[in-house]
C-alpha cells in the first residue's frame, strides 16, 4: 500500500469527521424538541423535523468519505495506484467538509433548538423555524460543493 | 388574477329574517362577517343601533360544547377501533345529519351517562388508592395480635409507633427503661428505614413515657377507623379493593359499550358548533327594533348568489368597491396545478392587498428544483403513488390536502429530472446488471448527461436557472413600480442590474464559453450599467442620498452570492445520487448466494429509505428556500390577512354542500 493511498484515506477520515457536528446538532435540537413535547405531544411530528436538519451535514461528510474511498479502490478491494500528490490533493479536498461540517451543524443544532422553542408557543411558524435552520445549511452545502469539485478534479490513472 | 377581487357589502333586513338569513349565509359560505365595534364607538350610530344577539347565547353553547368535547375524550380512550393517520372529517349529507342531530334528546341522555359513568369511575379509583395506601400502611403490622382500635386496657395504655432503625431494638428498650421502669416495649417488625413497636405502659405514666419517646424518637401512628387485629384489616380492606376492581370493571365495560354513541355525540357537538358560530354572526350585526344590518367582505365571483340571496329575504344591500388603500382580506384562486404551491406562499406569508400573488409564477421552479435536487425515476414515483394514495384514502383538508398534493407533483418532477440525468434507485440497474446478469450494460443512460460525471455543467445549469429565478423575481418589482409611474426606480433598482448581470457575465465567460468577442460587449455592458446605477439616484433622492448609487453598487457581492446560492441545486442532486450508488455498491458486495440476496434486499431497503427520508427532506427544504430567501427577497412583502368566511367549521363532519 502506498503513502498515496493512506493520505487519501486520511482525506476520508477528516471528511467524515463532519458527522460530530451533526451528532452535536441532532443533539442540541433533541434536547430542545423534548421539552416541546413535554408540554404538547402533539407536536412529534413537527419537531422531529426540525431535529432531522443538522443531519445532513453528517450525511455530506459520509458522502465525501465513500467517494474517496471508492476512488482509491477502498471499497471494491482492490486498490488503486495513487501517487503520493494525488492522495494530499484527495486529503485536502476532504478538509472543507470535514471542517465546516463540524462548525455548522453544531451552529444549524443550536439554531433548529431555538426554533423549537419557536414553535412551541406558535404551532404555524414552522416553515420561518426551519428556513433560519436552512439558512445555516447552506455554508456547508457550498463545503460539500468545494470539497467535490476538488476531489472531481482528481483522475487516478 | 390570482388574488379573488373582494366586494364589500352591507345589508339591511328585517328582524324576523335575521336567522334563517345568518344560516343561509353560512350554508354559503363565501362571506366574510367584519365586526361592527368601530360603529358602536360612534355616537351617529349608538343613537339609532344596537348590538345584536348576545353574549349569554354563545356562552351557553360554549359550555355545552366544552361538555361533549370532555366526553368525547372520555369516549376516546375506551375506542378500540383502528385510528386513522391523519384525522379527517366524515363526509355526510345534509339530510342524514339532520336526522341524527334532531335527536339530541336522546343524545343528550347518553352523554349525561357518560359523565355520570366517569365521575363514578373517578370515586371509585379514589376509593381504591385509599384502601390501597391503608394496606401498604398495615403490612407491617401483621404480626400484631391486638386489636387497632384497643389503646386502653383498664390499667395500661397501648400505644403503637415507629423509630428509625439507626438505633437498634436493644437501644431502645434501654433508652425506655431509663425514663420509666413501667413500661413494655417489642419489636413488631423492621425494614429498612423503620422499627415497628408497640409500647405497653401503666396508666399515669404518660409524661415519662413521652420524655422516653422524645428520647428515641417515636413516631405514634393511630388507626383510624379500622377495627380488628392488623391481619383481620387487611383480609377485609383486600376484598374491599377486590370488589371496587370489579365495580370499576363494569363501569369501563358500560363505558366501552357507549363508545358506540361515539359517533353521533361527535356529530352533536358539530350541530353545536354551528350554532354557537351562528350566535357568534349575530353578534356581528346592529339592530334597531324591526331591522338588523350586517356588513361584511365577499368575493366579486359570488356577487350574483349573494343578491339573489339578499332579494329572496327582501333586504335592502349594497355591494362596492373597497377604497384603494383599504386592506383586503386574501382569497387565493388558481387552477388546480398552481393551487398546491400555495401552501409555501400561505407558509411564508399571504401578499398584502397591493401585492400580486406570486404562486403561479414560482409553482414551477418551486416543483423543478424540488425535482433537482431529488432527482430519482423510482423515488419520483414513489413520491407520487404515496401521495396519490393518501389523497384517495384519507378525506384531507386545507394545508395538509395542499401539502400532500404538492408532494404528488413534485414527485412527478423528480422522476422527470430522473430521466434527465439517469437515475432510477441511483446506479441500481447497472449494479444489478453486473451482479446477477455480468453484464455491465444495463446502467440507465441519461436522457441530457450524468452530473455525477460531468459536475461543472449542471453547476453552471444551475447558476442559470437561478439567474433565470432571480431575473423573474425582480421582473416583478419594476412591474410593482412602473405601475406606481415610478419608471426611474424601476431602471435603478432592477434594468440597470439585468444589465450588470448579463454583462458581467459576458464579460467574464463569454470569450472562453460561448463566442469570442463577447466579453468585450459584456465589459461595455457592465460598465455602462455602472454608471446608470451611480448616476440614477441623483435624479430620485435629494440631498446626500444622491450618493446612493455609491452604496448600491457594493450590492453587486448580494447578486452573486444569491446567483451562488443556486449551487445547492447540484449539491444536493449529487447527495441523492452519490448515498443511492454508495447503497447499491454495499449491497453490491454481498455474495450471490441466497442469504447474500437477501442481505442485498435489506441493505437496499434500508438505505434507499433513509436517502429517500433525508434528502426527501433537504429537496422540500431547501426548494423552499430558494422561493423565500432569493426569489421572495427581491420584491415580496407579504402581510395579507387571510380570507376567513363564515362557514360551517366544524369538527367531526362535513357536511356536502347542495348545489345551489
Amino acid at each position: 500500500m502506498s503513502l498515496g493511498i493512506a493520505l487519501a484515506i486520511g482525506g476520508a477520515a477528516i471528511a467524515a469527521c463532519a458527522c460530530g457536528g451533526s451528532g452535536l446538532g441532532v443533539g442540541a435540537a433533541g434536547e430542545a424538541a423534548s421539552g416541546v413535547i413535554a408540554e404538547d405531544p402533539n407536536k412529534f411530528g413537527q419537531t422531529l423535523l426540525l431535529q432531522a436538519l443538522p443531519g445532513t451535514q453528517g450525511i455530506y461528510g459520509l458522502l465525501m468519505a465513500f467517494l474517496i474511498l471508492a476512488k482509491v479502490g477502498m471499497l471494491g478491494g482492490d486498490p488503486a495506484a495513487v501517487t503520493t500528490e494525488q492522495g494530499l490533493y484527495l486529503m485536502f479536498s476532504g478538509i472543507p467538509i470535514g471542517i465546516v461540517g463540524i462548525l455548522s451543524g453544531y451552529a444549524q443544532g443550536k439554531c433548529v433548538a431555538s426554533g423549537l422553542t419557536l414553535i412551541a408557543k406558535r404551532p404555524g411558524e414552522i416553515a420561518k423555524a426551519i428556513i433560519y435552520g436552512a439558512m445555516v445549511e447552506t455554508f456547508a452545502i457550498l463545503a460539500l460543493l468545494v470539497s467535490f469539485l476538488m476531489y472531481n478534479s482528481v483522475a487516478l490513472g | 388574477m390570482a388574488v379573488e377581487r373582494m366586494n364589500k357589502f352591507f345589508v339591511i333586513g328585517l328582524d324576523e329574517f335575521r336567522d334563517s338569513l345568518i344560516n343561509k349565509l353560512m350554508d354559503f359560505g363565501v362571506t366574510q362577517l367584519s365586526s361592527q365595534e368601530s360603529k358602536l364607538a360612534d355616537e351617529e350610530w349608538t343613537a339609532l343601533v344596537n348590538k345584536g344577539g348576545n353574549d349569554e347565547d354563545v356562552s351557553k353553547l360554549e359550555s355545552k360544547i366544552n361538555v361533549i368535547e370532555n366526553v368525547v375524550k372520555t369516549l376516546d380512550a375506551y375506542d378500540t377501533s383502528k385510528k386513522p393517520l391523519f384525522k379527517c372529517r366524515e363526509s355526510v349529507n345534509k339530510e342524514a345529519f339532520e336526522k341524527v342531530v334532531s335527536n339530541d334528546v336522546s343524545i343528550d341522555e347518553r352523554i349525561d351517562k357518560v359523565r355520570e359513568l366517569s365521575s363514578s369511575l373517578k370515586n371509585l379509583n379514589g376509593k381504591k388508592n385509599k384502601i390501597e395506601t391503608t394496606i401498604v400502611g398495615l403490612l407491617p403490622w401483621e404480626e400484631y395480635s391486638i386489636p387497632v382500635e384497643k389503646t386502653e386496657t383498664k390499667y395500661t395504655q397501648i400505644n403503637l409507633g415507629t423509630v428509625s432503625n439507626a438505633l437498634n431494638i436493644a437501644e431502645v428498650k434501654e433508652a425506655m427503661e431509663m425514663a420509666t421502669s413501667m413500661c413494655e416495649v417489642s419489636q413488631i417488625a423492621s425494614d429498612d428505614g423503620q422499627i415497628y413497636l408497640s409500647v405497653f405502659f401503666v396508666k399515669g405514666e404518660e409524661d415519662k413515657v413521652k420524655e422516653g419517646y422524645k428520647e428515641i424518637g417515636f413516631n405514634r401512628i393511630v388507626f383510624k377507623d379500622l377495627e380488628g387485629t392488623p391481619s383481620q384489616c387487611i383480609k377485609k380492606l383486600t376484598k374491599e379493593k377486590e370488589e371496587t376492581d370489579s365495580e370499576i370493571e363494569k363501569i369501563e365495560l358500560a363505558l366501552a359499550e357507549m363508545v358506540s354513541y361515539l359517533k353521533e355525540i361527535k356529530w352533536l357537538h358539530d350541530k353545536f358548533a354551528m350554532e354557537r358560530d351562528a350566535a357568534k354572526a349575530n353578534r356581528k350585526t346592529l339592530q334597531t327594533k324591526r331591522t338588523f344590518y350586517l356588513e361584511g367582505w365577499v368575493p366579486t365571483r359570488a356577487d350574483e348568489a349573494i343578491s339573489k340571496l339578499f332579494d329572496e329575504y327582501d333586504c335592502y344591500y349594497e355591494l362596492y368597491e373597497p377604497e384603494a388603500e383599504e386592506e383586503k382580506p386574501i382569497l387565493f384562486n388558481n387552477n388546480s396545478l398552481v393551487q398546491p404551491v400555495e401552501v409555501i406562499t400561505e407558509l411564508y406569508s399571504l401578499p398584502n392587498s397591493k401585492e400580486i400573488d406570486p404562486t403561479p409564477i414560482y409553482s414551477m421552479f418551486y416543483l423543478g428544483f424540488f425535482g433537482l435536487m431529488f432527482g430519482d425515476i423510482a423515488y419520483g414515483i414513489i413520491l407520487t403513488l404515496v401521495c396519490t394514495l393518501m389523497l384517495k384514502k384519507f378525506n384531507l383538508e386545507g394545508t395538509v390536502y395542499k401539502l400532500v398534493k404538492s408532494f404528488a407533483y413534485a414527485g412527478v418532477a423528480t422522476a422527470f429530472w430522473g430521466i434527465m440525468f439517469g437515475s432510477c434507485f441511483g446506479d441500481l440497474t447497472g449494479v444489478i446488471g453486473v451482479k446477477f446478469f455480468d453484464n455491465p450494460d444495463m446502467l440507465l443512460k441519461p436522457l441530457w448527461f450524468d452530473p455525477i460525471t460531468n459536475p461543472i455543467k449542471l453547476l453552471m445549469y444551475s447558476c442559470i436557472f437561478g439567474t433565470i429565478h432571480i431575473f423573474i423575481g425582480m421582473g416583478i418589482k419594476a412591474r410593482a413600480y412602473i405601475k406606481e409611474g415610478k419608471f426611474l426606480e424601476a431602471f435603478n433598482d432592477v434594468f440597470c442590474w439585468y444589465l450588470m448581470i448579463i454583462g458581467l457575465v459576458l464579460w467574464l465567460a463569454g470569450d472562453s464559453y460561448i463566442k469570442e468577442g463577447l466579453g468585450v460587449v459584456g465589459q461595455w455592458i457592465t460598465i455602462g450599467a455602472t454608471a446608470g446605477i451611480l448616476v440614477l439616484p441623483f435624479f430620485i433622492s435629494k440631498g446626500i442620498g444622491k450618493a446612493v448609487g455609491l452604496w448600491n453598487l457594493y450590492g453587486v457581492t448580494s447578486y452573486i452570492s444569491d446567483i451562488l446560492s443556486y449551487s445547492r441545486l447540484l449539491a444536493l442532486g449529487l447527495a441523492t445520487t452519490v448515498i443511492s450508488q454508495v447503497v447499491n455498491m454495499l449491497g453490491g458486495f454481498m455474495s450471490n448466494s441466497i442469504i447474500g440476496v437477501i442481505l442485498f434486499l435489506v441493505i437496499l431497503v434500508i438505505g434507499h429509505v433513509f436517502n429517500f427520508a433525508i434528502n426527501g427532506l433537504g429537496a422540500f427544504v431547501h426548494s423552499c428556500r430558494l422561493q423565500y430567501v432569493e426569489f421572495f427577497g427581491k420584491f415580496y412583502e407579504g402581510g395579507g390577512t387571510p380570507f376567513e368566511p363564515f362557514n360551517k367549521k366544524t369538527k367531526y363532519v362535513q357536511l356536502i354542500k347542495e348545489e345551489i
